[in-house]
């Protein structure tokens, strides 16, 4: 497909290889998406299919477009002033983008983990937790039996059960990150996106929030963005590799299950990041 | 073998400092000092020069005696009147105003600096930025001069109104029959004149709230006024009780613009009626008083100026407890 990515130049988006070997029924999928910040495209024609309770890592060098494609899937990407798109993301088969949807359902649905911990500064690790129902005025009759859930599913309960009044301030970076997971799976999303949740965090807490990643994998779907090969070989079944070349928009070039990514992979690009060799 | 644990030792801040910085500190230290020395020169002398008139009048009757009269001489003994000041009147009257200027321009300065910040598109933002900037630094005899030509008809007609329909709370009463010098309108001039101080630090504060914590409230499906009550008020909490308090502290100050709306009454405290044309503000009766004063009026004047740093004083003792409270609450 030819396609103008800017006034100026002509982009070829080459198809994306192996999504083939996907089959299992995906519970979210986005479908020909194209992103742009101002006139500049910066995303082009992702498809890419997310199975329900599973784990895929977006990987890719940096700028190639990973937080902005994964912010079209809960809708937060058209926060940005300048931010377009065109394309749809099916989640559960409807189109989050369609014209009855409200983006707050979305966003409650399709829960979401940054980059840096950012818990609520001036509440306390309860409020925290219970942070989204508040923000979405959701009603819960048993709270306290919740945090317990929600802190426990991120692996955070232990150690903080004896101090929940505490301010959010008073924990570590890896426990905060760990408490941000705690706040998103509050609402009980379907979904969760994670944008580089371990790059703030040290060895040992990086190995606890991916032991949390993959328990939540049993009952709910995960989309992480990682820098990290290790991690994506430890926690995603999937990988999609996402490149940009000279400055021309990003595109998946290789989506498949993370073994093949890794081990077999059909572009020699592919085999070059994943190997180190650039990026 | 026993363990002999060390003495713990603290390491003053002096020693992380350079030479240079040693010496910063010092004129840095002075500088302070030197401000607090000025602060307690004129707390001193506004002392010195009120004793006489507290000493003559005493400082219970001074505070608590809403009179004001310079007395007179007349020809025979029986003409002579005793002088009496009293601020109480003034004093109140000059913290009814400041409430009135408060109540109104509170919200509103909220309200804009809300929009501002939040709602409208960059180019909008701009635009109202500057005007608000510029509505700051108009100096307040233009105020003044708007509140004579225009605000005191309207005040006129909103008093009359709330008088007839509103008359039975007590604070709409007005049993004199006439509208106009009521501080309401002088409060309606401060509203106007501090709206743009209050929008102005207000704003600035809300738009440090840290784009994460807002992007992480829109993430766990929070709309607009959510993320405001839970993330960006509680974030700027004590720098909108700061806008605040300068607010009323300029409010409070503010002599010529009142001066020239409010009727200055003395003899009875005006407690609650805002649409009665009764009022009281320490800064315009020093204007009002001073040019002919005699010795002992003067002293009784600085007296009044003297309430009024310390009232200052007060508010913004009120402020810091209320912004340290804000820190230390959770
Ligand atoms: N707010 C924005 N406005 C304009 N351009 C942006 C904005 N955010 C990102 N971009 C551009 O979009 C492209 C993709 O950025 P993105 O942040 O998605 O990359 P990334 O793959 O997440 O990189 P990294 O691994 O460094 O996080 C980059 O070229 C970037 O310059
Ligand atoms: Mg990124």
């Amino acid at each position: 497909m030819t396609i103008n990515s800017t006034e100026s130049s002509v982009f070829q988006v080459p198809k994306t290889k192996g999504t083939g070997s996907i089959t299992t029924d995906a519970v979210m999928e986005s479908v020909g998406m194209y992103v742009w910040f101002g006139p500049r495209l910066v995303l082009a024609d992702v498809n890419l299919k997310f199975p329900a309770n599973s784990v895929t890592a977006l990987i890719g060098p940096s700028g190639c477009g990973k937080s902005t494609f994964i912010r079209t899937l809960n809708r937060m990407h058209e926060l940005i002033p300048s931010a377009a798109l065109a394309g749809q993301v099916l989640f559960e088969g409807n189109d989050i983008y369609g014209p009855t949807v409200n983006p707050v359902d979305v966003r409650l649905r399709i829960g979401m983990v940054f980059q840096k911990p950012n818990p609520f500064p001036a509440m306390t690790i309860e409020e925290n937790v219970l942070s989204g129902l508040r923000l979405a005025k959701i009603k819960n009759e048993k709270p306290a039996e919740l945090v317990e859930k929600s802190l426990t599913q991120a692996g955070l309960w232990n150690e903080v059960k004896d101090r929940l009044g505490n301010t959010a301030g008073s924990l570590s970076g890896g426990q905060q990150q760990r408490l941000c997971i705690a706040r998103s799976l509050a609402v009980n999303p379907n979904v969760l996106l994670m944008d580089e949740p371990c790059s703030a965090l040290d060895p040992g807490s990086t190995l606890r929030v991916e032991e949390t990643i993959r328990e939540l994998s049993e009952f709910m779907t995960v989309v992480i963005v990682t820098h990290n090969m290790q991690q994506a070989q430890r926690v995603a079944q999937f990988t999609a590799f996402f490149l940009s070349e000279d400055n021309n928009p990003g595109y998946v070039v290789e989506h498949g299950p993370t073994v093949d990514v890794f081990a077999n992979p059909i572009d020699t690009r592919t085999s070059d990041y994943v190997n180190g060799r650039f990026g | 073998m026993t363990l002999q644990i060390p003495k713990p030792k603290t390491i003053s801040r002096n020693a992380q400092l350079t030479k240079a910085d040693r010496r910063f500190a010092r004129v840095m230290t002075a500088a302070a000092f030197f401000s607090l020395v000025v602060l307690s020169l004129i707390a001193i002398f506004l002392v010195y020069q009120a004793v006489p008139a507290i000493r003559d009048q005493g400082l219970i009757q001074f505070l608590t005696d809403a009179r004001w009269d310079s007395g007179s001489i007349g020809e025979r003994d029986s003409d002579f009147v005793e002088p009496i000041f009293g601020i109480a009147a003034m004093l109140w009257g000059t913290i009814l105003i400041g409430i009135i200027a408060i109540i109104l321009a509170l919200p509103i300065s909220l309200g804009l600096a809300t929009f501002i910040v939040f709602i409208a598109s960059e180019k909008i933002a701009g635009v109202a930025r500057a005007i608000v900037d510029f509505l700051a630094a108009i100096p307040s005899i233009v105020y003044a001069l708007w509140a004579i030509s225009a605000l005191t008809l309207k005040g006129r007609e909103w008093g009359e109104w709330l008088t007839t329909n509103l008359g039975f709370i007590p604070i709409f009463k007005n049993d004199i029959g006439i509208w106009v010098g009521t501080p309401l309108i002088a409060g309606i001039v401060l509203a106007a004149m501090i709206t743009p101080i209050i929008t102005s630090v207000t704003r600035e504060v809300l738009s440090r709230t840290p784009a994460e914590l807002v992007s992480a409230s829109l993430a766990l499906g929070g709309t607009l006024w959510p993320t405001l009550k839970y993330v960006a008020f509680p974030f700027a909490k004590s720098g909108i009780v700061a806008a605040t308090m300068l607010g009323l502290g300029r409010a409070l100050g503010e002599t010529v613009a009142v001066f020239y709306v409010l009727n200055l009454t003395y003899g009875t405290i005006n407690w609650v009626g805002i649409v009665s044309p009764q009022g009281g503000s320490i800064a315009s009766l020093i204007v009002a008083k001073f040019s002919e004063a005699g010795a002992l009026e003067i002293s009784a004047l600085l007296g009044g100026g003297m309430v009024l740093f310390v009232i200052t004083l007060i508010v913004n003792a009120i402020a810091t407890a209320i912004s340290r409270l804000a820190i230390t609450d959770k």
